[in-house]
């Protein structure tokens, strides 16, 4: 496989690992929101009684018992694949960081950009940013680490209670203002990834074109709006705690 | 018209350069960029103090010589335009002027604003070419191609190997040079023998010189004096990509290096 090492390190070779493992990893974020945003599903048939809210919490702790019970293998083995991906974009990263900082040592004293964006200059940036999100976001909800009191819950049927463990999570303004911080920084991440990426595999076209350079900031848009938006729910009291 | 000039000068390759001002009192605004630096440099001169020095030939768009990032833009800010067809006339009088070198490893400063750009003829000699038969010339139309294939081959060869695109990338990328080299032969029959092996050797010369990865950033075309369009990067990409992944290519030279 030595001739694969090659192609990995060299630059287009690196930008095709980054561009593949980004493409999946945007399956990911696009799947995991869907997922999330259940967390409405259940406001619907929610009824206010005196001792509190109930039922809102049924749809989002039902698909999380699925995953975790009738789909666990499924569930591990997309993990593997993303933990590859996410390990693959991050080596591309580091690639393709260091190929360019080796390149030019020494900038100008006067730089004008004529067409890049602060979204594709800063893609290092906004990554790192994203990859300390993920950690505290897996130490958070995940693993508990960060949330030992909330992880425990259980509801009535006895299944994690992934709904109130994100509601009061989420009540903690330090978190709340962190994860829409980090969201922003991935969907700016997306707006410039999100387009680069079919260039990178050779997808030019002048009829796809105004398509495939608009995909960027509309992929960003909706992961940036749809995952901001369960925090700021719980921020403003849209979505209660459920029976606790 | 009266112009500050501010200059990068270095001794040598070596050298710790900096940026030097010149005041340039009395300039004709017809004159191009470089005439109005032979003009001072001919004040230099007299003044028996070091001209500038500045790489130029035909003056006239399409050697490639000439550089200069003007004011933070690879020649300057008119769109496909060289620096040698940069006019006084889109400064203004009492403007201040900023003249850098490009900048690049791969692109070592010899002096003043002038760079060593051969690392872009190593790259054409790793496969920027084409076999053909020797002898008489053969008819130029004896093999019919399509007339929007010979238009884009011709697109990608307007090329003059400037290194414009490599001073604009903050990546300092020569992937623009590298994908017109080798879309203006993938676009037509006679460059399909060496096909596989062409995007795979240019593009490991171009990372042997020390220039960057490509990022998309999109600043290459924009200062590009010939225009170049990033499509033909995507056309790299997929060049390199088949040559790399589904030929043979590759293959010999991984087991002489062995791994790393």
């Amino acid at each position: 496989m030595n001739w694969f090492l090659n192609f990995a390190k060299s630059s287009i070779g690196a930008k095709f690992v980054m561009a593949i493992t980004g493409f999946m990893m945007i399956g990911f974020v696009v799947a995991h929101m869907a997922g999330n945003l259940q967390i409405f599903a259940g406001q619907e048939v929610a009824e206010h009684t005196e001792t509190g809210l109930i039922a809102a919490r049924e749809a989002l702790n039902a698909y999380g018992f699925k995953l975790q019970n009738d789909l666990k293998p499924l569930v591990w083995v997309l993990r593997l694949g993303l933990l590859g991906a996410f390990l693959g974009h991050m080596a591309g990263a580091y690639r393709v960081v260091t190929l360019n900082q080796k390149a030019r040592p020494r900038g100008y004293v006067v730089t004008r950009h004529q067409a890049s964006t602060s979204m594709s200059r800063y893609m290092a940036w906004t990554g790192v940013v994203i990859l300390v999100f993920v950690l505290v976001h897996l130490a958070h909800f995940t693993l508990g680490v960060l949330s030992h009191d909330t992880y425990a819950l259980t509801d009535p049927e006895g299944r994690h209670d992934v709904y109130n463990m994100v509601v009061l999570g989420f009540q903690n303004k330090a978190y709340a203002g962190f994860y829409i911080f980090a969201q922003a920084l991935l969907g700016l991440h997306l707006g410039h990834g999100a387009s680069s990426w079919l260039q990178t595999l050779g997808i030019f076209h002048k009829k796809y074109n105004p398509l495939i350079r608009s995909l960027g900031g509309v992929v960003g848009t909706i992961i940036f709006l749809g995952n901001i938006s369960i925090p700021l729910a719980v921020l403003l009291g849209i979505v209660k705690a459920s029976g606790v | 018209m009266n112009i500050t000039l501010h200059v990068w000068r270095q001794e040598n390759a070596a050298a710790e350069g900096r940026m030097v001002q010149f005041e340039v009192p009395g300039i004709n605004p017809d004159m191009s960029f470089l005439e109005m630096l032979d003009v001072l440099n001919e004040r230099l001169e007299q003044d028996g103090k070091e001209t500038i020095a500045f790489d130029h030939d035909c003056r006239e768009g399409v050697c490639g010589m000439c550089s200069l990032v003007i004011n933070g833009v690879p020649h300057g800010d008119q769109p496909g335009t060289t620096t040698c067809q940069l006019h006084m006339r889109h400064f203004k009088d009492g403007d201040s002027i900023w003249v850098e070198p490009w900048r690049a490893t791969a692109f070592p400063i010899l002096r003043d604003l002038m760079v060593d750009r051969a690392a872009f003829d190593r790259i054409q000699h790793a496969g920027g070419y084409i076999a053909v038969n020797t002898g008489a010339a053969r008819d130029a139309n004896e093999q019919p191609i399509a007339k929007g294939l010979a238009d884009a081959a011709f697109d990608a060869a307007a090329c003059i190997g400037c290194g414009a695109c490599v001073a604009a990338c903050p990546n300092a990328s020569a992937m623009l040079f590298v994908a017109a080299k080798v879309a203006q032969y993938t676009y037509l029959p006679q460059g399909q023998p060496e096909r596989a092996r062409r995007a795979l050797r240019m593009v490991q010369q171009h990372d042997a010189e020390g220039f960057g990865a490509c990022s998309n950033h999109r600043e290459c075309e924009a200062v590009c004096p010939k225009s170049i369009s990033t499509e033909v990067i995507a056309i790299l990409n997929r060049e390199y990509l088949r040559s790399a992944l589904l030929t043979n290519e590759g293959l010999a030279e991984a087991a002489e290096r062995g791994p790393g």
